[in-house]
């Protein structure tokens, strides 16, 4: 799971001409560490949503990296 | 209203404040508790064979803002300042065209429709309902200027076009879809769907999210009390038709 979410988030990454990230860290931020705008964080949502069938903003905010591990996991 | 040359031939409603310097020229027909600027000119002469211009009841038009004989505008007609309307345009009720947009003529738009400063509709264009373009946004028509072709865009209902985004010739814009800021579109766009900078897509706009507040897309889930509360519904059911669309174009 870990790395799969990493691999999309680098996808959106580079989208930006952002270098990829080597790892997640559960506190790692989606505005301020992963610099992801609501547009980036659509795209996030849709991706994830493709890929494990959960939208993660569905029921409440996420704002970091740990949130969408414990949203994943139920 | 000083200096200001109003035909006799033109049809002025009740309760109806004409600024000065204005010109009202024939066929113009002017509805029930409209409001015209300082420097209007209503009814410019065109090319068209309709020589109409009717403006529907509790208009607003501003200064210096010019509007082509030919075309139709349904109730609450709301300008800002320098507009331009070529002929053979027809609107729904409550457009909002602001200061320095110029429509070039032979275009179809909705009920409620909403263009900000600055904003350059082609001639041709067709624009649904409850559709948003922000300032410095162009859609054009000529695929290969300058030539006779004209590939006029379509913009269906409930469509975002954000600030200074170019639509390119003959782009159809389903409904719902949401053009980011600086971007340059062509082609079909599905229903929904969220597309960047040169036609890049970023997903759904049914996922759009500030993560601040908390709000979520599409803008009809928000932004509905915005309007009369007899389109509330109308508007909430756009949302909900734009928000199925999701896993049909995304899934």
């Amino acid at each position: 799971m870990k790395e799969i979410l990493l691999d999309i988030i680098n996808k959106i990454r580079k989208s930006k001409k952002l270098e990829p990230l080597t790892e997640l860290n559960d506190d790692m931020s989606l505005r301020n560490d992963l610099g992801f705008d609501s547009l980036d964080l659509a795209e996030l949502t849709v991706r994830v949503e493709n890929e494990f069938g959960i939208d993660i903003f569905e029921d409440s905010i996420v704002n970091s990296v740990g949130e969408i591990f414990q949203k994943l996991s139920k | 209203m000083i200096n200001s040359i109003i035909s006799k031939k033109a049809k002025i409603g009740e309760n109806v404040s004409i600024g000065n310097y204005c010109k009202i020229y024939d066929d113009v027909i002017i509805e029930d508790g409209c409001v015209i600027g300082d420097y209007v000119i209503l009814g410019h002469p065109s090319n068209s064979k309709n020589k109409e211009l009717y403006i529907g009841k509790n208009s607003t038009i501003r200064s210096h803002s010019i509007l082509y004989s030919g075309s139709y505008f349904e109730e609450r007609l709301e300008t800002g300042h320098h507009v331009l309307i070529r002929e053979n345009t027809k609107a729904g009720k409550n457009l909002r065209v602001g200061s320095y947009t110029d429509i070039e003529g032979d275009v179809t738009i909705g009920d409620y429709v909403r263009f900000h400063s600055y904003v350059h509709i082609g001639k041709g264009s067709k624009i649904g309902d409850f559709v948003w373009i922000y300032s410095l946004c162009t859609l054009t028509n000529d695929p290969l200027p300058p030539s006779h072709i004209e590939r006029p865009v379509i913009v269906e209902d409930g469509v975002v076009i954000c600030v200074n985004s170019t639509i390119l010739p003959g782009t159809h814009l389903r409904f719902g879809s949401f053009v980011a800021s600086g971007s340059i579109v062509e082609g079909e766009i599905k229903p929904g769907v969220v597309v960047e900078g040169k036609n890049l897509i970023r997903g759904h706009v049914s996922k759009l999210i500030n993560i601040e507040t908390g709000i979520r897309h599409p803008w009809m889930n928000h932004f509905f009390d915005k309007y009369p509360e007899e389109e509330h519904r109308r508007i909430k059911e756009l949302g909900l038709k734009i928000k199925e669309s999701y896993s049909k174009n995304m899934g």
